[in-house]
């Protein structure tokens, strides 16, 4: 027999039992959908949790105050040395006037401090140089190249440097992000897992059903692959069929959830990268539930292929 | 063509079993198999068909012993062997014409030679205008038809029939007892077990008789009863 008829005829039969049994395929499609919609929820989360670490540590930052008195010009000649070291990313300068606009701009609704500084009529700040690392692991090469500077080591100079502050806050968010990826990935697996055994038990019931007629099949002669191939294409239409269900479910939900958590998660919009990664999205969900269905039919089908 | 060689089969679950079977069986041959329910016909239409390994004992289709065949053989085994079952087993998920198309691509026929066929072979079992119904949908005499159809359809070179008459009126008995004629007349080899005594009186062919799994009497012609 020729493949291509052998393969036409393969997936016809498939074709037409997945329509024929529609409660079947029904249910067992709602099964797979609902698993893969945890599961992808669930990547989603680690997806979030990442983008939000990355957030964080972008926020990681050395300040240099300096008091109100010390000359620009010596502030500027550090700011260009130290962008002359490899570990730091920028310098950042800002002057005595941006610094009290931008607290002016801060405190704009309280009343108190408006008026305690028109009290003042002086700008009490000093200017400050903001420098960032290209990693957050570099700060310790990055401080020992800030003290290596005279101006810095100057008390009369610097009024603070506020890297410690931030040092043990970062170090601890580093530990917990870790621990709740860990956790995100255990889940998924964990998930991934009961979806395969219930679907896996789901075809089981479906291709129970049709013990009779793979008997029948086999004792007029049709060969395996006859037989076992029309269930294989069926599993594979669950998985597709799921898949794009999946895709449809997630959208409003994407939608929904982005709503109430893009502050929280340092501005991710859940459903623009939803959105932006809709086609990896597709391709992994159709590839997973694919794969699900057809190697779960292919083990149902083993035991009644005996005669 | 068809040789049992001192065959048993026994079962630790039931009573049926066949003890010592020896039957030849020559191509283009008719012969009836008869004998009470429960007396092992069944049996040995299983065990020609390689739905059952005996016991002990080798059964030979022509030259080659049926139980070595390997796994992957015996597909292609089956296809030489037309079957109407006893329960008629019926494809349930499959109109009356696919039941039919469905033996045709299991021996790679062509959909062009499907659609030529198959109808014929329906009208040939009076099925002509049923081709989009569903077996539930038939009596019980359209089912035995279908499964006579279907058995043909391939022009095997054996033809089994397990009771083919067993739930039909005498008008439609002797409509399959023609068909399998027919087939027979056409170089088909035909084994009929049934324990219908009007059919067998009918056919006058050879006559196998079977009793508590054992062969008791083989007339080459004769009827129900021995004739005197």
């Amino acid at each position: 027999m020729s493949l291509r008829l052998d393969i036409q005829r393969i997936l016809r039969e498939g074709l037409i039992n997945f329509w024929r049994n529609k409660l079947v395929s029904f249910s067992t499609i709602m099964v797979m959908t609902m698993a893969m919609v945890v599961m992808s929820s669930l990547l989603f989360m680690n997806a979030v949790l990442d983008f939000s670490l990355v957030q964080l540590q972008d926020r990681v930052d050395v300040n240099i105050y300096f008091f109100p008195d010390v000359p620009e010009t010596e502030i500027l000649t550090l700011q260009s040395k130290l962008q002359l070291v490899p570990e730091i990313r920028d310098v950042q300068y800002i002057s005595r006037e941006q610094a009290f606009l931008d607290f002016q701009e801060r405190h704009r609704n309280d009343d108190l401090i408006t008026r305690s500084l028109e009290e003042l009529g002086d700008n009490p700040l000093g200017a400050s140089l903001n420098i960032r690392a290209f990693e957050s692991t570099q700060y310790e090469a990055v401080i020992a190249a800030i003290e290596s500077e005279p101006v810095v080591t100057n008390s009369d100079f610097v009024e603070r440097i506020n890297y410690y502050d931030n040092k043990t806050i970062i170090e601890r968010l580093n530990q917990f992000t870790g621990v709740v990826r860990l956790i995100g990935y255990a889940v998924v697996v964990f998930f991934s897992v009961v979806a395969l055994l219930v679907i896996l038990s789901t075809m089981r019931i479906a291709i129970f059903a049709a013990k009779k007629e793979i008997r029948i099949k086999r004792l007029v002669g049709a060969e395996h692959r006859y037989v076992r191939g029309p269930f294989l294409v069926m599993g594979g239409m669950y998985g597709l069929v799921s898949a794009i269900l999946t895709m449809l479910v997630l959208y409003p939900m994407t939608r929904w959830i982005g709503n109430y958590t893009s502050s929280f998660f340092g501005g991710m919009d859940i459903a623009s990268y939803y959105a932006g990664n809709i086609l990896p999205i597709f391709i992994i969900l159709v590839t997973v539930g694919m794969l699900i269905g057809i190697i779960s039919s292919r083990i149902a089908t083993k035991k009644y292929l005996k005669i | 063509m068809i040789k049992f060689d001192n065959i048993s089969k026994s079962y630790e679950s039931k009573n049926v079993s066949v003890h010592g079977i020896d039957l030849k069986i020559e191509k283009g041959e008719f012969v009836i198999l008869i004998g009470p329910s429960g007396a092992g016909k069944t049996t040995l239409l299983r065990l020609l068909l390689a739905e059952e390994k005996p016991t002990s004992g080798s059964l030979y289709f022509d030259t080659v012993n049926i139980h070595n065949l390997r796994k992957s053989d015996i597909p292609k085994y089956r296809q030489r062997i037309g079957v109407v079952f006893q329960d008629y087993k019926l494809l349930e998920g499959k109109t009356v014409f696919e039941n039919v198309a469905f033996a045709m691509e299991m021996i790679g026929k062509t959909d062009a030679e499907i659609k030529v066929d198959v109808p014929y072979a329906l009208e040939l079992v009076g099925l002509e205008n049923k081709g989009f119904s569903f077996p539930h949908q038939l009596s019980g005499g359209e089912q035995q038809r279908l499964a006579i159809a279907r058995a043909i359809i391939n022009q095997p070179d054996v033809l089994i029939a397990d009771e083919p008459t067993g739930s039909l009126d005498p008008e439609s008995s002797k409509n399959v007892l023609n068909i399998l004629n027919k087939i027979n007349d056409l170089g088909t080899t035909v084994i009929l077990a049934t324990h219908d005594r009007d059919v067998v009186d009918a056919s006058d062919r050879r006559i196998v008789r079977i009793e508590h799994g054992r062969i008791t009497r083989d007339d080459h012609k004769g009827g129900y009863h021995p004739r005197k």
